[in-house]
């Protein structure tokens, strides 16, 4: 019996020297002191020895177990080692848990930032529906019905009187409905005109609108506001320039253009090589419109101006397409962080 | 409108540069959209000689080519050529082998049929002059001079073209007369008007014609005069050339003649043959119900009563100031013309180009508003030119109809005040200056000042300035010719307090940072859809989402309804980006959704909703660490609880929904109270199938309209507690219907003032659990305000929670 488990031992070390794997040493383990195993079997038959035999073999056994899950628990910390369980070496190369933040639409960035510049100018922002009465979108702007100006603005219809507006100017009149001088709003949304699609037309587009009412506003003041936008949106280097422009709900109408900055003026492809620009339309509130809305146009003077933002979108950060804004392409969108 | 510099300058004397020209124009309001040379990309075309024309006999059968000898003053060369309307001796643009052509490029020498063609000769679409294919080639003037490169001679090769953007108020810029005068106000330099000489015959044109108006309202000024005994052939060359300068196409001397005035004089001018008047009579009148006309360009019309028409005893003869009829055309047998220069109603001619889709030169500056008091002046520079062109002998007299209805002067009040309270300076030092200044300005643009006084004048604006209205017109003149760029800048004199950003707009821009937040990128979807995404969507015929609003005249067939929802671009969005082999894709939009008014009959507008929609979806494994994370119904789930806690939006309830496009199983309605305010799920295997979207897309909108009278803005602090908590895991088996949402629910409310918390931390299935039921753990915190809890009162609690649970859901622990 002692020679047994002497042998036991024997055959479980040389069994144990060369087990490799998690696997194998489980199976060791439950072969010989599992509650199957050999050592586990032989406590149990015990009772079956002769009396005298019994403390001595019950004391080689529990020895021999002792022994075994000592050199179980030895082989287990080593496998553990070599199966890279080895002292972690940190690589600091391996990328974080990147919490990865979204971005905002590159449109919305231009008509929020334009929105910030103005509340700075004391203006208020106001929003407006998009599908709009054609009184508001033409007429009360001084564009009545068969005026060769709406050829310009080719607009989707839903009855012959509500269409989709074809630019935020409604607003003007509609704010000027609901408030008294002085006013100072600003309006921006999705505006649609019956355009193709191409890499410089859209259907549907966002526009920027501005108006301020007051006892005492004039053309050079709306020149001091656009100066400032353009120097905020664009950069303090560079230049704006005013020039005549036609729009019937103004008068003096003028056109914005603000100097290229990738030529810096000197004329590049992209300027047409004219140096500048154009941005947008604005002037000085035509009597008729402030009149139609209900002021007094010998007591108050205003101006307005628009602009397309996708427009200033494409100036501003270099884009050369004005359908990428729709496709909304995670690798065009990620990109305005 | 087309123009070149060298045009310009035969009616105003200019001493600046072309491109110096193009900016001061531009300054004023008159826009170079292009300026070229007037030979851009032409090279080696030298002023040829036909000497010889043989026909080319080729291979097969005849050819319509002919064989050309060219001379080019010192050398001979043989050409290939397939015009026919050049013969022997006419001067003609030659390139040869080695030139080059704006249109077709470098020329090199080919042979034809056997022939060895040493270069070209040109007709003015190939030098670049005439858009489309020329009829033939271009025949030039006899006396330029022989062997000459086209592009070194003086007045022709070194004019430069402009296409001026003219402003639709501004129907005077419309012609050369009119943007010299520009040029000669804010230059100062003089303006020469073209001679007008006329030798009239005996007869009078009275006893060959009559004029009838008979709608004065539309035709205010009918005048004519009639040329007889002309030849109808093809213009000299200098009239050719002035019209390909201006992009106007030769036809012949007495079209070409009418052509040239109008773009001259702003006047559109018509021809017909006298001879095809029948009855010697014209009459204006509107055209009768379903009267059928055949226009110039061959279309046959059917008129209606809004339509004007020229007619004669029997019939239209051309459909008034927008094309006239094939019945009365000039043709090489015409002898006697009738010439008409009248002012039409620009709206009804607006409307008559527009119904008939015929955009004409003549009535583009009709529907504008031509100068009222042009017509003589026009008529007679045409028939002074015809006469001078053909021999023909213009008759006695001017039929000119209504003449005095228009030409009612208009008196303008200008107040120097409002000058400067409109522009925002005085234009000069002093206000006796200023005044100075602003009369030489008016004076300038010819306007009229009938009178001064210290504050104020009257002014007459010139006939041709339609648009000059009232006060402030005159003051934008002022401002132009002053110079925008000499205008200060200024910022507001007074100070508005305005509220700034409306509390909607603040939390809107919340919504979309915490959306951001979230890794949630913004997207813009078209606000047109097609019909056909609700049926991919799945949605039944009567589902409320497709009581859209339809578009009357839509562009395309993807964009013809007014969205109801934000989910088929979301869904299209995510297709877009898969087709572009991106993997981790998450939008969202906040943007609007319409529907017809139902409940305000009143109210011509309808409902505008503002929606907030995301979507997600996660092909492959991911990086490191994004492989074990799912973007499954709870990821989605949680980027909702972000923002409805970011928004303080609390007692939500999650319900299941019904919307057709979710799955079954995933499919929920959020609430508040008894108000919907959201929709989420997983969208239907078989949508995403259709989309070619290989996973699961995970998508929610929020109605915006219904959120926002629910989000609480104010933060109210809390102080912090002043005891320690307890903490207690339980696990329970309960039955798998029963929801998480009413454990939690029943566990608070057996100690709404100690128990402050429930969470849940495992959901388990397994072998050890029953079939159809399902393990739950969750942790509960106790914690009082005033003192330190013990030990004993959580256990009696926990053990009320424990009894609760039993008797709701047969709730066993689970140890
Ligand atoms: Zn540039």
């Amino acid at each position: 019996m002692e020679r047994d488990i002497k042998k036991l031992i024997e055959q479980f070390h040389n069994q144990i020297s060369s087990v490799k794997t998690p696997e194998d040493l489980k199976k060791i383990k439950s072969e010989y002191i599992g509650r199957k195993g050999v050592i586990t079997q032989m406590l149990k038959n015990i009772t079956s020895l002769p009396e005298e035999d019994k403390p001595k073999i019950g004391q080689l056994l529990n020895q021999a177990k002792g022994e075994f899950q000592h050199a179980i628990l030895e082989k287990e910390k080593e496998i553990f080692q070599e199966e890279g369980g080895r002292v972690e070496q940190i690589d600091l190369t391996i990328p974080g848990r990147n919490f990865k933040l979204g971005t905002i639409h590159p449109v919305e960035l231009i008509l929020k930032s334009t929105e910030e510049i103005f509340l700075g100018m004391g203006f208020c922002v106001v929003d407006g529906p998009e599908i709009e009465l054609d009184y508001y979108n033409f007429e009360a702007l001084n564009i009545p019905k068969d005026h060769p100006a709406r050829d310009d603005q080719d607009s989707f219809y839903i009855t012959p009187e509500v269409l989709l507006r074809t630019q935020t100017s409604p607003m003007q009149v509609r704010t000027m409905e609901n408030q008294s001088p002085p006013v100072r709003i600003i309006s921006t949304g999705k505006c649609y005109r019956r355009d193709a699609i191409d890499s410089t037309h859209s259907p549907m587009f966002h526009q920027i609108e501005g108006l301020a009412v007051d006892k005492d506003i004039a053309l050079s003041d709306l020149k001091g506001v656009i100066i400032e936008f353009c120097q905020q949106i664009f950069g303090k280097d560079r230049r704006v320039r005013f020039r005549p422009g036609y729009f019937p709900f103004v008068e003096p109408g003028a056109e914005v253009d603000v100097s290229c900055g990738l030529c810096q003026g000197k004329g590049c492809q992209s300027c047409g090589y004219s140096g500048w620009l154009e941005i947008m339309g604005a002037g000085m509130v035509h009597p008729h419109v402030l009149e139609m809305a209900g002021y007094d146009s010998e007591k108050y003077t205003g101006f307005a101006f628009g602009m397309g933002a996708e427009r200033i979108a494409m100036l501003k950060y270099g884009i050369n397409d004005i359908r990428l804004f729709f496709e909304n392409d995670l690798r065009f969108l990620s990109q305005f962080k | 409108m087309q123009v070149s510099y060298n045009l310009l300058k035969e009616y105003v004397d200019i001493d600046l540069t072309p491109e110096e020209l193009a900016e001061r124009l531009s300054m004023n309001g008159i826009v170079a959209e292009h300026t070229k040379p007037v030979l851009e990309g032409v090279k080696g075309v030298l002023v040829g000689k036909i000497t010889s024309i043989k026909p080319l006999k080729g291979g097969e059968g005849s050819s319509n080519l002919s064989i050309c000898t060219v001379d080019i003053k010192n050398q001979e060369l043989e050409v290939v050529c397939g015009a026919k309307n050049m013969k022997v001796g006419d001067y003609i643009p030659f390139v040869t082998e080695g030139g080059s052509l704006p249109a077709v490029g470098k020329i090199e020498g080919k042979s034809i049929q056997g022939v060895f063609s040493k270069g070209m000769i040109c007709s003015a679409s190939e030098l670049g002059l005439e858009k489309g294919k020329s009829p033939g080639v271009l025949i030039l003037d006899h006396n330029l001079p022989l062997g000459e490169r086209m592009e070194s001679i003086l007045g022709l090769g070194d004019d430069v073209i402009f296409d001026f953007e003219i402003f639709s108020n501004r129907p005077d810029l419309m012609s050369i007369i009119g943007i010299a005068r520009e040029i000669s106000a804010f230059t100062g330099k003089p303006l020469h008007q073209p001679e007008i000489k006329i030798t009239e015959a005996e007869d009078r044109v009275n006893d060959r014609i009559s004029v009838e108006v008979k709608d004065e309202d539309l035709c205010p000024r009918y005048a004519g005069r009639i040329v007889q005994g002309l030849k109808v052939e093809e213009s000299p060359f200098w009239l050719r050339w002035k019209l390909l300068l201006l992009g106007i196409r030769p036809i012949n001397n007495i079209v070409d003649v009418t052509n040239y005035v109008m773009m001259e004089t702003g006047q559109p001018l018509h021809a017909f043959d006298l001879d095809y008047i029948h009855g010697q009579k014209i009459i204006v009148r509107r055209a009768h119900p379903g009267e059928i006309f055949r226009t110039l360009d061959g279309v046959e019309r059917i008129l209606t009563e809004e339509n004007l028409v020229i007619a004669d005893r029997d019939r239209a003869i051309a459909l008034a100031g927008v094309m006239g009829g094939e019945n009365s055309e000039i043709t090489e047998k015409t002898k006697d013309v009738f010439l008409e220069s009248a002012y039409f109603d620009p709206i009804n001619n607006r409307r008559t180009s527009r119904y008939f889709a015929l955009r004409t030169d003549a009535s583009n500056r009709f529907e504008k508003g031509i100068d009222p008091d042009g017509q003589i002046f026009a008529l007679n520079r045409a028939a002074s030119l015809i006469e001078q062109l053909t021999l023909g002998k213009n008759l006695a007299g001017v039929i000119d109809q209504g003449s005095n209805k228009l030409t009612i002067p208009k008196k303008i009040e200008l107040n120097f005040n409002k000058v400067k309270r409109i522009i925002g300076t005085s234009i000069a030092e002093t206000e006796s200056e200023a005044k100075d200044n602003i009369i030489n300005i008016l004076k300038k643009l010819e306007f009229k000042i009938n009178y001064q006084e210290t504050h104020f004048l009257e002014v007459t604006p010139p006939s041709f300035r339609e648009d000059i209205q009232r006060e402030v017109d005159v003051i934008e003149e002022i401002a132009r010719l002053f110079g925008y760029e000499n205008i200060p800048a200024t910022l507001f004199k007074s100070t508005v307090v305005q509220k700034g950003r409306s509390e909607r707009q603040i939390i809107i821009d919340k919504i979309r940072k915490v959306l951001v937040g979230c890794g949630m990128h913004q997207m813009i979807g078209y606000s047109m859809i097609s019909p056909s995404c609700f049926d991919w969507l799945r949605l039944p015929a009567t589902h409320y989402l497709r009581q859209a609003i339809k578009l009357t005249n839509p562009l395309i067939q993807e964009q013809t309804i007014m969205r109801t929802t934000l989910v088929p671009g979301l869904l299209k969005a995510i297709q877009w980006n898969v087709n572009h082999s991106l993997e981790k894709i998450k939008l969202f939009e906040i943007g609007r959704v319409y529907f017809p008014q139902e409940n305000k009959p009143d109210e011509p507008l309808p409902v505008e909703k503002l929606m907030v929609g995301g979507a997600i979806t996660k092909i492959g494994r991911g990086d490191i660490w994004e492989k074990s994370e799912q973007w499954d119904i709870f990821y989605l789930k949680g980027i909702l609880e972000a923002l409805f806690e970011e928004l303080h939006l609390i007692d939500l309830d999650y319900l299941s929904g019904e919307l057709p496009f979710f799955n079954q199983e995933q499919n929920g309605i959020i609430k508040a109270g008894n108000k919907k305010i959201a929709v989420w799920g997983k969208v239907e295997q078989e949508i995403t199938d259709f989309l070619d979207i290989p996973a699961n897309v995970y998508l929610f909108e929020l109605d915006f309209t219904e959120l926002y009278p629910l989000i609480e803005r104010d933060i109210t602090f809390k102080p912090l507690p002043r005891y320690p908590f307890i903490k207690r895991d339980i696990s329970i088996v309960v039955p798998e219907e029963v929801a998480f949402a009413q454990i939690k629910k029943e566990t608070l409310t057996v100690n709404p003032v100690l128990l402050k918390q429930v969470e849940l931390f495992d959901v388990f299935r397994g072998r050890q659990i029953k079939k159809g039921y399902k393990s739950i753990a969750f942790s509960m915190v106790f914690q009082a305000e005033e003192r330190t809890l013990t030990d004993m009162e959580v256990d009696k609690i926990v053990e009320s929670v424990k009894m609760k649970l039993y008797q709701l859901f047969q709730a066993e622990l689970r140890e």
